[in-house]
């Protein structure tokens, strides 16, 4: 009985022990600073305005988060990979789905979940284009997913004529507008997506992989980590998720419109690297990407509560995303 | 009658292009032999080197393991076939940790492809625990914050990770001080005496003179000798190489 008792006096100590390095190790990390800047912001913005505070305002922040998030964590599984991997389609391919899956429905009278799983592999094909453009005929990403910018914004609009289609089924409307317990159905698809992005890429062998590729392509390759496919399939991850974005603000606005989400990827390169994501790729963050993407919405929302004209929101992110990307370029300096 | 070599390579010929990296090159490797593999700059060593590992596949001709013809397509191929490589930069992630170095291409996962942890740690920390015998640091250190000597033990602990036969050590040596090439070179009598055969490929032919039982001269593509040590003398090492095999004793290819 008495052993017993010291065992397990030993294994609460060792737990505890393990707690509190985690903590000290949270403290230290670049995780914690973000998370930080993030409260002072809420702070400050909320002492400038309280009505940041009301219920409506925070569940318009959580639909505006949950677009940035999703998108953020795609664009971060891209990033990661190295090799100048970026993503620069996923503001246009939010409106090509979005608009996709109201002429789905609408025009051709396809069942609600088909069309959003017609959507979904859509985008995804295009992602599976931009991995393939990538590994097997070396064109530089920055190249095909601009052009997919350019097309499937053009394709959005040709297929709309440049007019939103409306009268979009009640049901499908839930999940963009939908509250479960007071909560915004965008916010639980996010923590869900994050969830699963979490423990893909630090319970996986996959994340590590990924850093991996990441970091030195041809280590990898020598090791026999298979880079082609899984550089691929961040791609295919990263549209997929912008095909899910599209839908979700599709229902928000309860329209396929072919003018929503510009610069939106931006904003998701921006999120990601604000998180600790580097450009050049082997390091990133799922819990700083999404905290990035809640930064950026927080500094929109506030630019409206504080009355300030929505020309300033760009130069407002343009102005974080440099300074962002100053500091980790300098902090890697410092630490290389 | 069964060959006395384990390991064989059989008039390889690799070619990028119109340039013939390797030009019809055959040998053997007998168990717990360790062979180096020398020659100058672009003789051919490292292009050698991928393809047994898998990295390459050779235009030409083909390796045996135990007198089968053996496909190696890819790193995983070889490392099944108990081949591996540790390459002159080491092929590690700094901003990794040393047990991520040590399983990546090869860690131990379960269901969805699930990281086991816990094992690799202790494995990673096992292998370690021979190789480094002072300290140890903890394996979950990021690669970035370890000495020279400690990284290349790192990338050689990898290499020994799972049941290797062959053991190809590329320049292992050369960004490392003076008391870390000796403890190479402890670990490699070492590793001989467990029943491993070494490549080993290096520049400073003195310190590859002193470990190796035998050699295998490469210039421009081609096998120019292949002498057993105790049949030859540094000088002659060196002349076949500076030389390209127009000096000293071609006719032991």
């Amino acid at each position: 009985m008495g052993k017993n008792t010291i065992i397990v006096e030993e294994n609460v100590g060792a737990k505890s022990r393990k707690t509190t390095v985690g903590i000290t190790k949270f403290v230290g990390s670049g995780d914690f600073g973000i998370l930080t800047a993030l409260i002072a912001l809420i702070v400050f913005t909320g002492l400038m305005n309280p009505r940041f505070f009301s219920i409506y305002n925070l569940q318009t922040v959580g639909q505006q988060w949950a677009v940035f998030g999703i998108l953020a964590v795609g664009e971060t599984f891209v990033i990661v990979i190295g090799g100048g991997a970026i993503d620069l389609s996923l503001g246009s391919i939010t409106a090509l789905s979005g608009v996709l899956v109201a002429l789905f429905m609408v025009n051709y009278h396809i069942p609600m979940i088909l069309s959003i799983i017609l959507v979904l592999l859509i985008t995804s094909g295009i992602g599976l284009w931009h991995g393939l453009a990538m590994t097997k005929l070396d064109i530089p990403p920055f190249v095909t997913t601009l052009g997919t910018l350019a097309i499937a914004r053009g394709a959005a609009s040709v297929i709309t004529h440049g007019w939103p289609i409306i009268n979009l089924p009640n049901s499908f409307l839930f999940l963009g507008q939908g509250m479960i317990l007071g909560m915004p159905v965008p916010v639980i698809l996010l923590l869900t997506i994050a969830a699963v992005a979490v423990f893909f890429f630090y319970y996986t062998k996959y994340g590590s992989y990924f850093r991996a590729i990441g970091e030195n392509v041809k280590a990898a390759e020598k090791v026999g980590i298979a880079v082609v496919k899984l550089r691929t399939i961040t791609f295919v991850l990263s549209d997929f998720l912008g095909g899910l974005v599209g839908i979700i603000v599709a229902a928000r606005l309860s329209q396929g419109q072919p003018a929503v989400g510009t610069m939106y990827e931006l904003y998701a390169i921006a999120a990601s690297v604000i998180g600790g994501t580097a450009l050049t790729g082997g390091v990133a963050s799922i819990f700083g990407a999404l905290m990035g993407a809640a930064i950026i919405t927080v500094i929109w929302n506030a630019l409206v509560l504080l009355g300030i004209s929505a020309f300033w929101q760009d130069i407002a992110l343009g102005t974080v995303i440099v300074v962002a990307v100053t500091f980790d370029v300098l902090r890697r300096r410092k630490n290389a | 009658m069964e060959s006395e070599y384990f390991f064989e390579a059989s008039h390889i010929t690799k070619k990028f292009g119109a340039v013939v990296a390797n030009d019809d090159i055959s040998f053997g490797i007998r168990k717990a032999e360790i062979v180096g593999l020398v020659g100058d700059n672009g003789a051919g060593k490292t292009t050698l080197v991928k393809q047994i590992m898998g990295v390459e596949r050779p235009t030409k001709g083909d390796f045996y393991l135990d007198g089968k013809k053996v496909e190696i397509s890819s790193p995983t191929v070889a490392k099944s076939l108990g081949i591996n490589a540790v390459y002159q930069e080491l092929a590690l992630f700094p901003s990794l940790s040393i047990v991520e170095n040590i399983f990546a291409g090869s860690q131990l996962t379960g269901p969805l492809g699930i990281s086991k942890w816990k094992i690799m740690k202790e494995k990673a920390y096992e292998k370690l625990r021979v190789l480094m015998k002072d300290e140890v640091p903890r394996v979950d250190t990021p690669v970035k914050e370890l000495s020279g000597g400690q990284r290349q033990e790192v990338a050689i602990a990898r290499a020994l990770l799972f049941n290797v036969r062959l053991l190809i050590l590329d320049e292992p040596t050369s960004a490392l001080s003076v008391r870390e090439r000796e403890k190479i070179g402890e670990l490699v009598t070492a590793l001989k005496d467990q029943g491993i055969s070494i490549i080993y490929i290096g520049h400073n032919i003195e310190e590859v003179f002193n470990l190796v039982d035998r050699f295998i001269i490469l210039s421009r593509g081609k096998k120019i000798a292949d002498i057993e040590k105790k049949n030859t003398s540094l000088e002659e090492v060196v002349a076949l190489i500076v030389s390209g095999g127009a000096i000293g004793r071609s006719h032991l290819k």
